[in-house]
């Protein structure tokens, strides 16, 4: 598309998307040193310490919701201003999320890799993630080159996942007026938390449909593979509304 | 020329333009030969359209009052002093001695009375 | 060459907002959009820029759709009555990422504007008094160089000695840089010596679309004693009418025929302000 100017957009982006990577790295890689420099302290007494360090994938994840939720919208604002069009602030937006959660996938195992070299011959602390809470049982959760490989592209599903929703709500909310936004801030959770288990446990149609659920739960958690595919799937789908919310959405002030 | 202007209502800017930068250049404010501030500077100082200005300016040129020297600027011509002294001394007749001597003839006044008028008027301001 | 506004309606709710507004913006002058708050200025300005979707019509800048277009969308550069900067970003960072966007943007220039309106650039555009606000986005639009500028009530908020200022680097940039300037704003007096073209807009659609000029033709003035003020515009299209006791001011469609005009009456010419406020009365009065 020769009417696109993607690559002030994208320098742009970039530029402020690699701060906020920088600044969360260096808070990750501070905590997880202070975590092993206390735990080493303490290792001396009869190995008095068990316990694990096993949150960088669900912070991450949690971070690039947010960073999704607050971003998007300044986004499409500066960008507006500056002449460039929606389109193209959707497909940087993307190019971004892709990287960053490359990125973040990729320290996030260099991180574990470092961690179970320091702790190797430590009995009962262990530095672990998400995906091997799943999918790897072994004694001390090490990692062959295949499960770090499946590890990175299992973080990698869940950050471009959880970048893309944090934008999907934003824009749910900026699209609709107040009365819709009301509606959905109470019937979103209210669904999700009251009528959904009770229809599930309680009415007929949820006979049929919780064990479809279930199966399909199981599924996503049998291998990381299908959890990706899930992601994939759900990250296309967020993908597609958002920029359906956003292709004629207008453009105001903030306040 | 005066800095700071109010422009009047009842005639276009660029007519109220022409007629200031004619009695700079009458007044001496603007000498001949010498380069006067560009359309830039006279649409910026009163606050007009260049466009404006420049018709103003023009009217000038038009009359040879002032002429451009390219990539420079614009300069008065030589003998538009005399050129507007003249044509402001017609004006004068115009508008001034003229209606005069037709009320005068009016009134009945006579040749020689207007004439003593004169040299009353004269004696009286001190010419 | 130029903005072209084909056929543009649009609708909030219940309230037509632009009713088939079409105006030709193509040489590089300086257009005057003018009309009350809420004739639809900023929306227009808005559909312009591609900000909101018009219900029906389309805008063309150089002849290209605009839609999701870049290439048209970075010729056009607009300041409205509010930023789209995020609030924590300091001005001088806002300078640069403007510079990133538009390669001719002149930095030293915004920043020599700056120093001449004493605003600190490394100040948060949050942090900003909404004059020093106006004035932020006033400095983008003075050096940012691009074929078409719109500037939405740039003035705002800006006490007289910043308005002055604004007025005499904006003609200056213009007159050193020719470019197609749109100015909406409701302060007719100010902008009237500024325009060459005036687009008048009252209630969605577009009343006047003519060079100032031929604009300010279109009618005069007679003023004097009241009774005889009176009887001369008996039968006249009357614009407006002021008095103040003995003593009227009429203000007249058409030209003035001299000849006609008792001499006791005093032909004037009409001014900007006074023609609109009397075009947008003649509705009120119907």
């Amino acid at each position: 598309m020769n009417t696109m100017n993607i690559r002030p957009a994208f320098i742009y982006k970039f530029r402020e998307t690699i701060k906020i990577i920088v600044i969360f790295l260096g808070i990750m890689a501070a905590i997880l040193t202070g975590v092993i420099y206390l735990v080493s302290l303490n290792l001396g007494n009869d190995n008095a310490v068990s316990g694990s360090l096993s949150a960088f994938m669900t912070v991450t994840a949690n971070m690039l919701f947010v960073v999704g939720i607050a971003t998007i919208r300044e986004d499409i604002r500066l960008m507006m201003q500056n002449g460039i069009g929606r389109r193209t602030v959707f497909t940087v937006e993307l190019l971004l999320i892709l990287s960053a959660s490359l990125i973040l996938a990729v320290a996030g195992d260099v991180f574990i890799a470092i961690g179970h070299t320091v702790t190797a011959d430590w009995q009962g602390f262990f530095i672990t993630d998400l995906y091997q809470l799943l999918y790897a049982n072994e004694g001390n959760y090490k990692m062959s080159f295949v499960q770090h490989f499946e590890s990175i592209a299992f973080a990698f599903s869940i950050y471009v996942c959880a970048t893309l929703a944090g934008i999907l709500i934003s824009l749910i909310f900026y699209r609709l007026n107040k009365i819709g936004t009301i509606v959905l801030a109470i019937g979103a959770p209210l669904f999700f938390f009251v009528v959904l288990p009770i229809t599930l446990n309680r009415t007929g149609v949820g006979y049929y449909l919780k064990p479809l659920l279930v199966a399909i739960f199981e599924f996503i958690h049998s291998s990381p593979w299908a959890f990706m595919l899930c992601s994939l799937l759900t990250s296309i789908i967020i993908g597609i509304f958002s920029w359906l919310l956003m292709r004629r959405a207008p453009v105001k002030p903030a306040k | 020329m005066q800095l700071t202007v109010r422009f009047d209502d009842d005639r276009p800017i660029y007519i109220q333009l022409a007629e200031m930068l004619e009695d700079a250049i009458l007044n001496g404010a603007y000498k001949e030969e010498e380069q006067i501030p560009s359309i830039t500077e006279f649409s910026v100082a009163y606050k007009i359209n260049p466009a404006t200005a420049l018709k103003g300016v023009n009217i000038l040129v038009d009359a040879n009052l002032l002429y451009k020297k390219r990539g420079v600027g614009m300069f008065v011509a030589s003998g538009a002093r005399e050129k507007l002294v003249k044509k402001r001394k017609e004006e004068f007749y115009r508008g001034f001695v003229e209606p005069a001597i037709l009320e005068a003839i009016q009134l009945g006044v006579s040749k020689s009375e207007l004439i003593e008028m004169i040299e009353r008027g004269l004696r009286e301001h001190g010419n | 060459m130029g903005i072209e506004i084909k056929n543009i309606t649009k609708s909030f709710g219940n309230t037509l907002a632009l009713d088939n507004v079409n105006i030709s913006i193509n040489e590089k002058q300086i257009y005057g959009l003018l009309g009350n708050n809420g004739a639809g200025k900023t929306t227009l300005l808005n559909i312009i820029t591609n900000r909101l979707y018009p219900d029906s019509g389309n805008v063309l800048i150089d002849g290209e759709a605009i839609s999701d277009n870049d290439r048209a969308l970075g010729k056009v550069f607009m300041v409205g009555e509010k930023n789209l900067y995020p609030e924590t970003m300091r001005v001088k960072k806002a300078f640069e990422v403007t510079k990133l966007f538009y390669p001719n943007f002149d930095i030293q220039y915004a920043n020599e504007l700056a120093r001449r309106f004493e605003l600190d650039t490394r100040k948060k555009i949050t942090a900003l008094s909404t004059g020093y606000a106006s004035i932020f986005r006033i400095i983008l639009a003075l050096s940012v160089n691009t074929p078409y500028l719109l500037l939405d009530e740039p003035v705002l908020g800006l006490d007289a000695q910043h308005r002055d200022m604004f007025y005499k680097f904006l003609i200056e940039k213009y007159s050193e840089n020719p470019c197609t300037i749109l100015i909406s704003t409701h302060l007719i007096q100010e902008a009237a010596n500024l325009i060459n073209h005036v687009l008048i807009i009252k209630n969605g659609c577009i009343i006047r679309d003519m060079p100032c000029d031929e604009l300010l033709e279109c009618g005069y003035t007679v003023s004097g004693p009241a009774a005889l003020v009176d009887s001369y515009i008996s039968g006249l299209k009357v614009l407006s009418v002021n008095s103040l006791g003995g003593l009227k001011t009429a203000c007249i469609h058409g030209k003035a025929e001299p000849s006609s005009v008792p001499p006791e009456l005093e032909i004037g010419s009409m001014g900007l302000q006074d023609y609109f406020i009397s075009l947008m009365n003649e509705e009120v009065s119907k």
